[in-house]
């Protein structure tokens, strides 16, 4: 009897320790588990990211290259706004304009949208830099004069149109740091 | 479960970048709705309540008087910005904070998850006030700021000077409107400040403004015309900033200027080449002013050129071949260029981030322990409780018995070190549990926790499972160590590794040995006339060997010994349970035993006869 409850001990004892054995195992394999999920899915996260930033790339590829073109648009714009006396000289720029649009539709056909606000449109800060304040009577806010063009590219701004807006205020803006000091 | 991201943000005085540690191990930067990675730290307030922040904020700011920049300049004084529209007067952290709150916003679509934590970077010189002023523009952003870093320090990390065992570093940072010079002094992934010098209003929009005027000069000369209208002026600085964006490449560039204005004769248009040569020329002045700090910085560091193990040159105006041949001059050294000098700030913030947000592992940061803590145990084995490098604050138990039957009290010996035996590191304190009622060896169980708190304390406590009862030390010296002291102990482990080894198995078989020993005597009183008279003397036998063999520290006897002793004892075991009793306590009392020496619980299962190892 001594003997029997002896070993039914040993074994009761060997039984806690195999249960032991299965707790650490199973949480050894939930771990390796979890991190070769996590890997997994780190990689699939990575994959993911890296195609949005690819469609992103492939989307705004020309966008350097617009830039570049920009102030020779804006030379066109230039010269197209003298007027002439001359006959000749108007036949000249006739041609120069369509040398203009030419270039303008390719531009577009790339999915480049001009911004061209008009004198009244109410200043908006989304697609427009004031380069100047000028004062006037009446409503404030609104576009007195479009110095350049500003051009957008799908979602992105590629260049704002440079604007000179009105307001009612005599009084210079004030102050409160030294960006506005460099832009005057 | 991912890691939680924490970004990075370099906030700046007219820009700030936002970044962070993707899964690879790479640091992305977040562009804005806009598309560009940098933002301008300007927030604007429309009459109807509207806020305006970034490139928009920038540009409606001549429009608006309730446009707020540079705000970088007022963080940490009391001064207030009054808000007109609102009627409203706002702090420096609360208009910082929109700056943090938009960064936050755009990076969470860019991420597509929530961000609650970042770092923050700040100048090196920033004091408490304008510290804690950043970290509260970060709390009112809705970001939990995890650390706020100097901004060379973000740089040095951005270029992996975290790996670097020691080192002066000179950070050299000419931004668009302030220009930096720090000295750090780095070991083992600490970065220290040594010295600061600056000039808060030099930038590469200083360059740009001599170009600009340069051309309104000869314009004058040459066309007789005096260009001073706000289109004008614009053109001229956009001429001047892309000239010298190409001549950081090129020895020569061509100024084009077509109908540039209106005179007598119809419009005007200005082309002229300009070198690299004149252009150097006409801003030396500026450059000369780049001088002054690095100087400055050095004699305060007390250090001189060549005593400067690597230059670090960021900020977008250090693209300008003269300031890099200056620093080069300055300081004699190849210049470090292969982090986008804009954004090193951002990404450092960024590896910060993952730094304390567990993703980058090999940078020892300074809140880990240095050295491995553990108590003495039988035969002057140091058993570890906490492991060196562990970060901190951590707590680790371990349960541990007596080593002799009715043992009423056991010594706890802290040590701290990398050696296998106790004696040889150092010994940080001691402490006596008491009142262990009187049980056989082993059987009481003792519950030894170490915990180290944030600041480095270590308190250690004995706990008698049995009885309640607890003992506990308190160490506030254990981070004491000086880096030599540590890096010398931790050099002593790896040479004495294998002799400290044979030493450790040899105490450890002897410890078995005696183990085995105390339970043969405990057999033979207990059964000794149950067994036949040849039992009985082969065992006695057996028990003298080993005892003189142990005596004689006699290694190869005791392990042939044992051996034979494990496999007469796994026969028995299978054939029949009488001969060692399996509950009986099998700890040994050594000869050189000290009242307390303890054992592991897990030893103590080792040690019991049917057990097979």
């Amino acid at each position: 009897m001594k003997k029997e409850a002896k070993l039914s001990e040993s074994l009761q004892n060997e039984v806690n320790k195999l249960k032991e054995e299965i707790n650490k195992l199973t949480a050894d394999n939930n771990q390796w588990k979890n991190a070769y999920y996590k890997a997994y899915a780190d990689t699939e996260n990575l994959r993911k990211s890296i195609e949005k930033d690819h469609r992103e790339a492939l989307k705004y590829r020309a966008e350097g290259f617009i830039a570049n073109l920009l102030p020779i648009m804006d030379g066109f714009h230039l010269a197209l706004a003298n007027p002439t006396p001359s006959e000749e000289l108007k036949n000249y720029l006739v041609g120069f304009t369509y040398i203009y649009n030419n270039l303008l539709k390719v531009l577009e056909d790339e999915g480049v949208k001009e911004i061209s606000p008009k004198i009244g449109d109410k200043y908006d800060e989304r697609t427009m830099e004031a380069i100047e304040t000028i004062y006037q009577e009446g409503e404030p806010n609104l576009v007195t004069k479009v110095n350049m063009k500003g051009y957008s590219l799908k979602e992105h701004l590629v260049r704002p149109a440079m604007v000179v807006v009105s307001t009612n205020k005599k009084e210079t803006p004030k102050e409160n740091g030294d960006n506005q000091e460099k832009q005057a | 479960m991912a890691k939680e991201i924490i970004i990075g943000i370099d906030l700046g005085t007219t820009n700030s970048v936002v970044s962070y540690l993707q899964a690879d191990g790479k640091v992305k930067v977040i562009p804005n709705p806009e598309g560009t990675n940098t933002t301008p730290s300007v927030v604007a307030f429309k009459p109807d309540g509207e806020e305006i922040i970034g490139n928009a904020a920038k540009r409606q700011a001549i429009t608006n008087s309730d446009t707020v920049s540079s705000i970088k300049r007022k963080m940490g004084t009391t001064d207030k910005v009054h808000i007109n529209a609102l009627k409203k007067d706002f702090t420096p952290q609360e208009i910082s904070a929109k700056v943090l709150a938009y960064m936050k916003d755009y990076a969470e679509k860019s991420i597509g998850k929530r961000v609650s934590k970042a770092v923050i970077t700040v100048p090196a010189y920033f004091n408490d006030a304008q510290r804690q002023a950043t970290k509260d523009a970060g709390k009112i952003a809705g970001l939990e700021v995890a650390r706020i870093i100097n901004e060379p320090t973000a740089a040095a990390l951005s270029y992996g000077m975290e790996s670097k065992k020691s080192g002066k570093i000179l950070v050299f940072d000419l931004g668009g409107g302030t220009f930096d010079v720090s000295i750090l002094d780095i070991g083992d992934g600490t970065f220290e400040v040594i010295s600061t010098s600056g000039d808060n209003h030099l930038g590469g929009d200083d360059w740009d403004k001599v170009i600009a005027d340069y051309i309104r000069a000869q314009i004058k000369i040459e066309k007789g015309v005096d260009l001073n209208d706000k289109m004008a002026m614009q053109r001229f600085l956009d001429a001047a900033e892309k000239a010298k964006i190409e001549l950081s490449s090129s020895l020569e560039t061509t100024i084009s200027l077509p109908f540039i204005g209106m005179g007598k004769t119809g419009p005007i248009n200005y082309e002229a080449k300009l070198s690299r040569a004149k252009f150097q020329d006409l801003t030396k002045h500026l450059l000369a002013r780049c001088e002054i700090p690095v100087k400055n910085a050095l004699k305060d560091a007390k250090l001189n050129a060549n005593q400067i193990d690597e230059v670090l040159l960021i900020g977008g105006s250090i693209r300008m071949p003269a300031v890099q041949e200056l620093v080069k001059r300055l300081l004699g050294k190849t210049l470090n260029l292969s982090v986008n000098p804009d954004e090193a700030v951002s990404i450092g913030a960024a590896i910060q981030g993952g730094v304390i947000s567990g993703d980058v592992k090999d940078v020892v940061l300074l809140d880990v322990t240095p050295l491995t803590l553990g108590i003495e145990t039988l035969g002057g084995v140091l058993t570890p409780l906490i492991t060196r490098n562990t970060t901190i604050p951590t707590t680790k138990s371990q349960i541990f018995s007596t080593a002799a039957d009715n043992q009423p009290a056991v010594d706890i010996m802290v040590y701290q070190g990398e050696r296998p035996m106790a004696h040889d590191n150092k010994l940080l304190g001691h402490f006596q549990l008491t009142g262990i009622k009187p049980a056989r060896r082993g059987e009481p169980r003792i519950e030894v926790t170490f915990s180290i708190d944030v600041n480095g304390i270590v308190n250690v406590k004995a706990k008698d499972l049995d009885t309640q009862k607890e003992q506990s030390i308190e160490i506030k010296n254990s981070s004491g160590l000086s880096k030599e002291d540590i890096d010398r102990m931790v050099r002593e482990a790896e040479e004495n590794k294998e002799a400290d080894e044979k030493r450790k198995a040899d105490v450890e078989l002897k410890n078995k040995a005696e183990q085995y020993l105390n339970s043969i005597e405990q057999s033979l009183q207990e059964k000794g006339d149950k067994i036949t008279p040849e039992q009985k003397a082969q065992t006695e036998k057996l028990r003298d060997e080993l005892k003189e063999a142990i005596n004689k520290n006699d290694m190869e006897t005791l392990r042939n010994r044992i051996n034979e002793l494990e496999q007469a004892a796994q026969m028995m075991a299978s054939a029949q349970a009488g001969n060692g009793d399996p509950t009986a306590s099998a700890n040994p009392t050594s000869d050189d035993a000290k009242p307390g020496e303890k054992k592991k619980k897990d030893d103590v299962v080792d040690a019991d006869f049917t057990d097979k190892n």
